[in-house]
């Protein structure tokens, strides 16, 4: 590893440790299943996750 | 090993997103964008003889047009391993991307912020959504 200085990206959502342990699950199993992908946010999956939640 | 990178997330996301930006910039412009002062260097990050410089991911995500934070992740990986990258991002937090900062507001906004547990269901679910 070179001794480069970089700095992480963070977001307005505020630092992942300001993230519940539910958000950072969510957002960690999206990673797992979708292979790293970066899904993007289309209609049809937000409703199919508007479903999901709504079904309580 | 003359390839020590070939095969990466890394290496393939770069000949991808090149390839993909070939009818709009060459990748001799995308190497200047980055700021590499060799225009080879693209060849080399591709080819998966060289890893990402971590001072240059603003930049080439910017010229490659994808989330910085994406291939922040990427490269540390390639970087300093598997391993030392998950510590790294246990340390410092995972970045986020553009889209899961997306998500997250999305998971927010329909859950009326009841931060939602993952249940058993939702993985279910989860996987026919985001499954490939």
């Amino acid at each position: 590893m070179d001794d480069t200085v970089f700095t992480i990206p963070t977001s307005p959502a505020g630092p992942w440790d300001q993230l519940t342990a539910n958000e950072q699950a969510w957002i960690e199993f999206i990673r797992v299943i979708s292979c790293g992908s970066d899904p993007k946010i289309t209609p049809k999956r937000v409703r199919a996750l508007t479903a999901l939640l709504d079904a309580g | 090993m003359t390839n020590p990178f070939q095969n990466t997330a890394t290496a393939r996301l770069i000949a991808d997103r090149v390839r993909d930006l070939s009818h709009r910039k060459t990748q001799a412009e995308i190497a200047s964008e980055a700021g590499f002062a060799n225009a080879n260097m693209l060849s080399m990050l591709k080819s998966g003889k060289n890893k990402v410089p971590l001072d240059r991911v603003p930049s080439l995500a910017k010229a490659l047009e994808v989330d910085p934070a994406y291939l922040m992740r990427l490269a540390l990986d390639q970087a300093v391993g598997a391993t030392a990258a998950k510590a790294i991002t246990e340390i410092f937090g995972t970045p986020a991307t553009e889209n899961e900062r997306g998500w997250l507001a999305e998971l927010r906004d329909v859950s009326d912020n009841s931060d939602p547990r993952l249940t058993a269901r939702s993985r279910t679910a989860l996987r026919a959504i985001f499954g490939k």
